[in-house]
């Protein structure tokens, strides 16, 4: 068996960064759950985007807090946020920026656009042209922003947190695949129950919960937990079943389009997160699974066949997980 | 379902067929009429085929075998319930009498006859429907428990019933298409557990074997499932070769001569040509079976016919025509016995062996009465008393029926006082002119001294049997013609009950008693029935017999005793009670004679020989016992060698993956489930719901379960001693089950003998992703 050069692992998080990376996890959400009353399952996977480094995708229909949720996790860091409203006549320099001449300086300035914040909320997000939704898609992988042959770097950390309402809904332009690949996770709110609508009603009754949110944590920490992250450990074993993940996604035959390299990246990445926010310094299979579904589903094209029997992207995702075997040492 | 799944799902249930057709015809040399076969086969086909639609359409597991077992149902009901079923198909109170009827009628049947039994319609219905039963086990085994290895100790079980009943004698075909088609659905099945996820294997295969973590999971699997087929084969092969070893495995190895005529030799339309054929090829074929009936004594000599007419060429039937009356009406009376002699009444039913063509009904000398369901064509001969069929009227071959008999029991004075014989008796002291003169001299030689027939003829019956330094043995040339009983008589001295008796006989009539050679059987071995009596070809035999006024035809016996016959008290010809009664027929009135204990046959070699031949059997037996024993022992021996090596072996500790692995087999053997492929903590959910509730257990299992993430995904891990963990889930696993399951865990551990449940279908999903958290 031939080997590849591995890049020696960074060390794993010791137990003082876990402790810290654990408890400021816990400020945050819990913070966000003040105001998001019932979601703990979706409040941890923003978080788990959150420390991961990436993007996260909140799709659901109109007012179910989608937006509530991406203002309290952008409020709950003391960092610079933005919020763009997306709508159809939006323009691309909106987002990215423009320069326009400066008369007193005989120069072209940059006027940064709404992307350069840490926290980006992008609200309904699919309500913009294809045009202006690439110009901030494009921001989010680059981590740049270039107008003018001139490369503007955005802040760090920097994380796209986009509101859009299902496909069918009116006035939506559907983001392209390749775009929707760009973000980690894509998760659904879903209706509040019955107990945490009525809490609702009695807390948020009044004033804007908004409002009494404080920060709890800076720029500079979450930036050091993302180092941290990083270092979780993961084996060999566990790289390769997100691998054996991915790929059966690509032959199934329910799916037009599996899911990408880059997925099977987000899909490691958000494990690491997972990992950590248990306390664990290494990845286990079962972070794997859990993430799966909202990392891998939205990136996802059923094929013909699997819409027309009623297949969902995330029944497919559950189907493919409980095809793969979960890959034992010395079997 | 995908079309691949289907089309595997269609071999896997022609395999099952063919598996249960070729275990079904292993039973078809134990009946003569093997229509039972295709009925099954029919039955069978709609059974798996239900199946096969079934899974094509993704029904439930359960529905599937419930499909199956209502169509399997329905077809015995509509097919065997004699219309009690409603609408012919479902089973009602009355079907179950039925089939409690028809069980009852096949086990009678079975009793009364030895294999190949003859043709019956329950018996048929029996066989069938286990073919039936036979196809649904082996689908549900194979297509839904996925057992196939163990399918193999299941279906040696079911072919040791024929083998058993048959003498060790097997159905090579059956038993060789039986294993191709359980190889065949080994080969299905096992495909098809790799073929729910092997596709996406070709895109991983680098990504599996980069890490040292293990060997591609196809190959493990294929490697876990192996020592279960391997017993199987070994069983398969030890099956089939252990018949070839042994001695009464196999017929042929006695055919060695003078059966030539092939398959259809027990054919008796000229008696004396059959026992020849019979005695000589010594065909162990059981030819009848006797059951008595009201007490009566055990059936010897059981007489086919008389033979009157002794010719150049050897004795023979003589001209009967004109001779013989219709059976329905009463017997004729009993030629020359007297109301004052003393006799006793004996009943017997009988069943003619399919396989034996006579044309000469079986009875015991002197038939009364004789009834039977078609007696059409039937005759019985007035002076011989002996029972024919019109030749073109076929055989008695599978014919039963019952009949009384008279045996006389002469005293001693009753022979000796025997007045000589009249006129009538006169064709029955013919010699032809062709008669060597040695026959009239040894017989005046003999009889010296001898003042009356009866004494005469035991005068003969002694020099035959001990003084004239004869000797038994069927090595003889066949016959009695002139030449040969010339030469038996002066030269070799060495023959067997043809020449003893045709000789005896024409001795007889040199000194004017009238006398005539009887062929037929000596006597039987116990059946399986209380009273029951076997008669195979090797027990064929010819006697002479002479005639006494006022008692009629008494039986001698001048064979040796050799060949182990009890021989009739007077033939001993030194009898000392004188008024003790005397009977050939009745070997308890004399207890002291020949050993009447283990009635002999006419063996080709012999008498050591045939107890060395009913000895081998059971040792045959003892080993088939043995090894049956030891092939389900391995299963047992593999799993607590296993248990031995991980727990506590060596170094006295348990390493973690061992561990694993013992709680998994301990847990798979108890039936408590175990889903290969999930991660650790998702695998052991189920198991942990199904202990009980304690936190000693539980903490258990936490650690179990952390030792085995932390050793499997963790950068770094120190091995603990997990004996006492795996030593407290052992306990906890034996505490959540049944006795029933002990016992199944300790004898067939489905950890050695099963391929373990794996992931791999869209049903279990929602199962594991409901434990994930």
């Amino acid at each position: 068996m031939t080997t590849t050069p591995r890049r020696e692992p960074p060390a794993p998080p010791g137990a003082d960064q876990t402790e810290e990376l654990v408890a400021a996890a816990g400020r945050l959400a819990a913070n966000i759950e003040s105001v998001i009353v019932g979601k703990t399952d979706v409040v941890r996977t923003a978080v788990v985007v959150l420390l991961a480094g990436g993007h996260l995708l909140l799709e659901d229909v109109p007012g179910v807090g989608k937006t509530m949720l991406s203002k309290a996790l952008a409020r709950s860091i003391d960092g610079s946020m933005r919020r763009i409203q997306f709508t159809p006549d939006l323009l691309p320099s909106d987002v990215t920026g423009t320069s326009v001449w400066d008369p007193e300086s005989r120069t072209f300035e940059f006027r940064p656009g709404a992307v350069f914040g840490n926290v980006v909320v992008g609200d309904e997000i699919n309500r913009a042209s294809p045009k202006t939704q690439s110009a901030l898609l494009e921001c989010m992988e680059e981590r740049q922003v270039t107008v003018d042959s001139t490369s503007y770097p955005l802040e760090d950390p920097f994380m796209v947190v986009a509101t859009q309402n299902p496909l069918e809904m009116e006035g939506t332009y559907p983001l392209p695949e390749a775009q929707r690949d760009r973000f980690m996770a894509r998760v659904s709110m879903g209706y509040p129950s019955a107990e945490a609508e009525a809490a609702m009603l009695r807390e948020h009754g009044g004033a804007d919960p908004l409002a009494d949110l404080a920060p709890v944590t800076d720029v500079k920490q979450v930036a050091d937990l993302v180092a941290t992250v990083r270092t979780v450990h993961v084996a060999p074993a566990i790289e390769q079943y997100a691998v054996a993940l991915t790929h059966a996604t690509r032959s199934t035959s329910r799916l037009r389009l599996g899911a990408s390299p880059r997925a099977t990246l987000h899909l490691v990445r958000a494990a690491r997160a997972r990992a950590a926010l248990d306390r664990r310094p290494y990845v286990l299979p079962d972070d794997i699974a859990a993430l799966a579904e909202p990392v891998l589903a939205h990136r996802l094209l059923l094929s013909p066949d699997a819409v027309v029997a009623g297949w969902q992207a995330s029944d497919v995702v559950r189907e493919v997980l409980a095809e793969v075997r979960v890959p034992e040492p010395g079997r | 379902m995908s079309t691949a799944r289907a089309v595997r799902a269609a071999w896997t249930g022609l395999w099952v067929w063919v598996l249960a057709v070729a275990v079904g015809a292993a039973f078809a040399p134990l009946v003569v009429d093997s229509s039972f076969l295709a009925e099954g086969a029919l039955g069978a086909a709609a059974v798996v085929l239900t199946g096969i639609l079934l899974r094509a359409v993704a029904a439930p597991r359960g529905f599937v075998v419930a499909g199956q077992a209502v169509v399997g149902l329905g077809w015995v009901t509509a097919a065997y319930g004699a219309g009690t079923g409603i609408a012919g198909l479902i089973p009602t109170g009355r079907t179950l009498e039925e089939a409690r009827a028809i069980g009852q009628a096949t086990y009678e049947h079975a009793q009364r006859y030895a294999a190949p039994v003859p043709d019956l319609a329950a018996l048929d219905a029996t066989l069938a429907t286990v073919i039936i039963a036979l196809a649904l086990v082996i689908d549900v085994m194979a297509s839904e428990l996925r057992w196939t290895p163990a399918l193999g100790l299941v279906l040696l079980a079911v072919l040791m019933i024929p083998a058993t009943l048959l003498g060790g004698e097997l159905q090579p075909w059956a038993f060789v298409l039986g294993a191709a088609a359980y190889a065949g659905l080994l080969a299905v099945t096992r495909r098809d557990d790799a073929g729910s996820w092997g596709p996406r294997m070709v895109g991983t295969a680098d990504a599996t074997t980069r890490s040292g973590a293990g060997a591609p999971a196809p190959f493990a699997r294929l490697a876990s499932a192996l020592p279960a087929a391997g017993i199987t084969v070994v069983a398969i092969a030890v099956a089939m070769l252990l018949p070839a070893l042994t001695p009464t495995a196999s017929q042929s190895l006695f055919d060695g001569g003078g059966n030539g005529d092939g398959g259809n030799g027990t054919g008796l339309h000229n008696p004396v040509l059959d026992m020849r054929r019979n005695l000589r090829g010594q065909s162990p074929e059981v030819m009848l079976t006797v059951q008595e009936l009201e007490g009566s004594p055990r059936p010897r000599y059981v007489r086919l016919a008389s033979l009157q007419n002794v010719g150049d060429r050897g004795w023979t039937l003589g001209d009967r025509i004109g001779a013989g009356q219709e059976l329905d009406d009463d017997l004729p009376s009993i030629p020359g016995l007297n109301p004052g002699t003393d006799r006793r009444e004996a009943r017997y039913s009988v069943a003619v062996a399919p396989g034996f063509d006579t044309r000469w009904l079986p009875l015991v000398y002197a038939p009364t009465a004789v009834s039977m369901t078609d007696p059409e064509g039937v005759e019985v001969n007035r002076s011989m008393l002996d029972v024919s069929r019109i030749e073109r009227l076929g055989s008695f071959a599978g014919e039963t029926y019952t009949f009384d008999a008279t045996i006389a029991r002469p005293t001693e004075s009753d022979l000796r006082t025997a007045p000589p014989s009249t006129l009538t008796m006169s064709s029955y002291v013919d010699l032809p002119n062709s008669t060597p003169d040695v026959v009239a001299e040894r017989a005046e030689e003999v009889t010296e001294g001898a003042d009356n027939a009866f004494d005469r003829a035991l005068a003969l019956q002694r020099w035959f049997r001990s003084e004239g330094g004869f000797e038994y043995s069927l090595d003889q040339r066949a016959g009695s013609g002139m030449e040969t009983i010339e030469r038996f008589l002066t030269d070799d001295r060495v023959g067997y009950c043809e020449q003893f008796a045709t000789a005896m006989a024409m001795m007889a009539r040199s000194l004017g008693i009238p006398a005539r050679v009887s062929v037929g059987f000596l006597s039987g071995e116990p059946g399986r029935a209380p009273g029951a009596w076997v008669f195979r070809g090797t027990d064929m035999h010819a006697w002479p017999e002479l005639y006494f006024a006022g008692v009629g035809w008494v039986a001698f016996e001048p064979t040796p005793g050799g060949s182990g016959y009890a021989p009739p008290s007077f033939a001993r010809g030194d009898s000392t009670a004188p008024e003790e009664p005397l009977s050939s027929l009745a070997p308890t009135a004399a207890p002291n004679t020949a050993p009447t204990a283990a009635p002999g046959r006419e063996t080709g070699t012999t008498a050591a020989d045939d107890s060395a031949d009913s000895s081998s059997r059971g040792v045959l037996f003892l080993v088939l016992g043995a090894l049956a024993l030891l092939v389900l022992a391995i299963p047992a021996v593999v799993r607590a060698t296993r248990r031995h090596r991980r727990v506590g072996a060596g170094s006295g500790e348990t390493s973690v993956e061992d561990a694993w692995a013992e709680v998994r087999d301990t847990a798979t053997d108890l039936g408590l489930g175990w889903t290969d492929g999930a991660s650790p903590r998702a695998t052991v959910a189920p198991l942990r719901a199904r202990l009980r509730d304690d936190p000693e257990i539980r903490a258990a299992l936490d650690t179990l379960v952390e030792a085995v993430e932390r050793s499997r995904y963790a950068p770094s891990y120190e091995d603990v001693d997990l004996t006492p963990v795996v030593r407290r889930l052992r306990t906890a696993m034996t505490d959540a089950t049944s006795r029933g399951q002990h016992v199944l865990a300790a004898v067939l551990p489905r950890s050695v003998l099963a391929v373990r449940e794996t992931r791999g279908t869209s049903r279990e999903a929602d199962e594991v992703l409901s434990l994930r958290e």
